[in-house]
């Protein structure tokens, strides 16, 4: 297989990308010094990717199925998956988000061996009738264990207040009465629509021989056989514009929870999601970082303590900010945030703030290349959008004062839900 | 590569560890001192070091002057370890060969670093009051949010079923009761107490270059103290009857803890077969647990064991409903019998032993896993390093196995669950 190889001095990183017979695409970042090695296959089909356009005629299926599919991918009537990857000395793992779904092992020793199991039961499904239906029991388990942590709770509510019965404020993992729709058959639809090669990313790091690995890889993928890549159109709904009323909710905790959700405008298309979210994480360090007045004035007066976190979203259906922790004072709060983005929308940033967090910002891409796997796992997620991860840090660098101003002037502080779990009386 | 040691001047030791696949430098500060009555005002130094200094006197002048230094990341912690406290005063930095023109990054990060451990913002010769108030509230927010992690909440309950009456049942911050009672007086001398005789090591780990970091702590981290003092070997928890303890809270899925008290430590020889142990029966996917509990009676979503191995106990831990109570502790008797029985396969052992091996292998690469490594030893009293461990592994056989498994003895049988049964 040929490969391209992309430099990025700056940062000491290389990234050889290539493209396999059967249409997958293979990205390797060469780690030299390190023990660990990593590969993660990924799919662009996630939790909320439930309605589709093939060959022109719609398919429907329940909440859930992503994660349902992830999950029988380990099963094999005649081995154990995860007893091979044991037997190699590697530790194997599968995650699904509302956009991906992620098939990943770490090991030091046998990588081959890994690469090519990793390959062969994600592109050929062996899951039985019987194992589906055994299945929904052990999902309904982990629906049940989400169900009982108040921080799932509480950030269920806030997307539901935001969006409603679309997609994205679903469990991931779907609700009871959804599993017992999802059968055998569907699954096998969904795994020949979704893991098709054409649309998929492998992503290796460690220390390996690039022209070593790209041999294998096509030499694994000329072995098999894949199915036309089919046209699919995607019909992920665009929200109800609006937001709900605010949610909130009594369990067994030792003081408020809270979720505070604001929307924000789709990006166009990924690459515009992926600039907004760059100009957001200055625009956030600005806001409340740890170094900004206003965080600090709250943890003065004890609304805030180290549980307060901030998450941005942002996607071509949505687009989002969820912040959240443990309060006193949710109302108060939620007011505090929404009237110090109203203050800066009204009195802008300075220069002076804009060039510190981007210097914090720059240290801290650097910092992020120390690990493996989030590095390869930001690879794979982009690319799967069509984006760059390493080429991220030169648009890093040239973010101004006016790119945070124009964002900061397109939000609407009134787009805000607040969901909060309260302690039982 | 392993660590290089060098002494400072008041005692100290500075540890070393390059690991090329960095681009940054971590700088640590452990400070040791044994889990005890005096656990609030000794935890709550650290929370306190970081709000300010003499030259930054509030958090956010700390932090924003941390920001310019290209984001070096600052940051505390108070970390329990067997009956011990450890606390944390640690950095780390951008290597500048990643950095446009700058030269002083280290230097200039290790005068912030000196700051926050030696010269703390002080009024009339003490923490700020409005400090030590605002830490207090912050630590017992902290404390009763345990219940807001069901899972947490219940391998607390269980360690204070273990051992009411030691220092290892203890909440790392102490008691609510006891967090009140910390002054701004008792807060300054324990810091004080602290500096002068708590056992104290300095990591270093990462890319650097050695003798100016060498240089660069030295000539920054001289404090006067009083040499001698070291820590207490680890003192394991008397074995007692097995207690069946059931509490009621209204949740959906019923969290099991069970204690296991095996009194074979990370200072024993039998270390390595001990860790062989708690991987085939409950560390991995591929293990006993795991494959009865949940593959084939689907009677929970998670199921694992995992080890402390200072203190030489196992703790076995799932989410199952509160019907399978009876079934699920049932089945893990049956294969904590067939541990002690031998009944181990050939591919349990292999496969676990080799998890293991590269799981060591991997560990090399990782900054944190190198220093917990480093803090197990200094608190056992043992060094184990990645090499010597993958070594004695491979010598371990199903004897030796099942000489851990013997002498493990299942203490404390945990249940918190709503309804049902």
């Amino acid at each position: 297989m040929k490969y391209q190889v992309k430099d990025y001095p700056v940062l000491g990183e290389k990234v050889c990308i290539g493209k396999a017979g059967s249409g997958l695409t293979c990205i390797f970042l060469p780690k030299p010094g390190f023990k660990r090695k990593f590969a993660v296959l990924a799919t662009p089909y996630g939790a909320i990717n439930r309605r589709v356009q093939v060959d022109g005629e719609e398919f429907v299926t329940p909440a859930g199925i992503a994660h349902f599919l992830e999950h029988k991918m380990f099963e094999d009537p005649e081995t154990s998956i995860e007893n091979i990857f044991a037997s190699y000395g590697a530790s194997t793992n599968a995650f699904t988000t509302h956009t991906m779904t992620a098939y990943l092992f770490s090991t030091a020793e046998n990588f081959y061996d890994c690469l090519d199991l990793l390959l062969d039961f994600v592109q050929k499904p062996a899951f039985t009738e019987e194992g589906v239906i055994a299945e929904r029991s052990i999902i309904a388990q982990e629906i049940k264990m989400y169900r009982d942590q108040p921080n799932w709770a509480v950030y269920l509510g806030a997307l539901g207040g935001m969006y409603g019965d679309h997609p994205v404020a679903e469990d991931i993992a779907g609700r009871e009465e959804d599993l017992e729709q999802i059968d055998y058959q569907l699954l096998c639809k969904c795994h020949e629509l979704f893991y098709n090669p054409g649309r998929m990313a492998l992503v290796v790091a460690g220390d390996i021989d690039a022209e070593e690995l790209f041999t294998f890889i096509a030499a694994n993928q000329k072995k098999k056989q894949f199915p036309k890549l089919p046209a699919i159109k995607s019909l992920v709904p665009q929200p109800q514009p609006g937001v709900g009323a605010d949610f909130s909710v009594g369990m067994e905790v030792s003081r408020p929870l809270f979720c505070l959700g604001l929307r924000d405008r789709p990006g166009r298309d990924w690459q515009d999601c992926h600039r907004r979210e760059m100009i957001v994480s200055l625009f956030l360090e600005i806001f409340v970082g740890k170094n900004s007045p206003f965080y600090n004035r709250l943890y003065d007066e004890g609304l805030i303590d180290d549980s307060f976190g901030v998450d941005y979203a942002c996607t071509p259906w949505y687009s989002h900010f969820i912040f959240g922790g443990e309060t006193d004072a949710p109302q108060r709060l939620a007011q505090e945030l929404l009237e110090e983005i109203k203050r800066l929308q009204a009195c802008g940033i300075s220069q002076q703030q804009l060039d510190v967090n981007l210097r914090k910002l720059i240290g801290l891409f650097i910092m992020d290349l120390n690990g493996l796997e989030s590095t390869v796992m930001a690879c794979a997620a982009d690319w799967l959008q069509g984006g760059d991860y390493l080429a991220r840090f030169e648009e890093l660098r040239s973010l101004t004062k006016e790119d945070v101003e124009g964002f900061l002037q397109s939000l609407d502080a009134d787009q805000r839900i607040l969901s909060v779990v309260n302690p039982l009386e | 590569m392993d660590y290089t040691q060098q002494t400072l001047a008041n005692g100290v030791t500075l540890h070393l560890l390059p690991m090329e696949n960095y681009k940054t430098t971590f700088i640590g500060a452990f400070l040791y001192w044994p889990l005890g009555d005096d656990a609030a005002k000794t935890a709550i130094v650290p929370h306190l070091l970081q709000r300010g200094t003499v030259t930054y006197p509030t958090a956010r002048e700390l932090r924003a002057h941390l920001a310019e230094l290209y984001g070096t990341q600052f940051g505390i912690g108070v970390l329990k370890r067997g009956e011990n406290l450890v606390l944390q005063v640690r950095i780390q930095l951008v290597n500048d060969q990643y950095l446009p023109g700058n030269t002083s990054l280290l230097e200039e990060a290790m005068d912030i670093f000196r700051e926050v451990l030696l010269y703390p913002y002080t009024e009339q010769g003490q923490f700020a009051a409005s400090y030590v108030q605002g830490e207090k509230r912050n630590i017992q927010s902290r404390i009763k949010s345990l219940l807001n992690d069901k899972s947490r909440f219940a391998f607390h309950r269980c360690l204070q079923h273990l051992c009411p009456d030691r220092g290892y049942s203890n909440n790392k911050y102490g008691s609510l009761k006891q967090v009140e009672a910390v002054t701004r007086e008792t807060a300054w001398q324990q810091y004080q107490l602290l500096l002068q005789n708590a056992a104290t090591d300095i990591y270093v780990c990462g890319r650097f270059d050695q003798e100016r970091i060498a240089d660069a702590v030295s000539s920054r981290l001289q404090w006067p103290r009083n040499p001698g003092r070291e820590l207490d070997k680890p003192l394991p928890l008397e074995k007692r009857e097995h207690q069946v303890i059931r509490e009621p809270m209204d949740i959906s899925q019923g969290k099991l803890v069970m204690a296991v008290n095996g009194r074979v430590t990370q200072n024993s020889d039998l270390y390595p077969a001990l860790i062989l142990y708690n991987g085939i029966l409950g560390g991995f996917p591929h293990s006993k647990l795991f494959q009865n509990v949940r593959e084939q009676r689907g009677l929970a979503y998670y199921i694992g064991s995992s080890l402390d191995s200072i203190m030489g106990l196992q703790f076995i831990s799932a989410g199952i409903d509160a019907g399978s109570f009876k079934e699920t502790t049932e089945v893990v008797a049956d294969q904590l019998e067939d541990m002690r029985r031998g009944n181990i396969s050939q591919d349990e052992l292999e496969w676990t032993r080799s998890r293991l091996q590269t799981g060591l292998l991997q560990m090399y690469d990782d900054l944190s896993e190198q220093v917990a490594l480093a803090i197990d030893a200094r608190i056992s009293g043992r060094r184990w390093t990645i090499p010597s461990l993958i070594e004695a592994l491979d010598a371990v056989s199903i004897g030796d196995v099942q000489e851990v498994a013997k002498e493990m003895h299942l203490q404390i049988t945990y249940f918190l669950s709503g309804g049902g049964d």
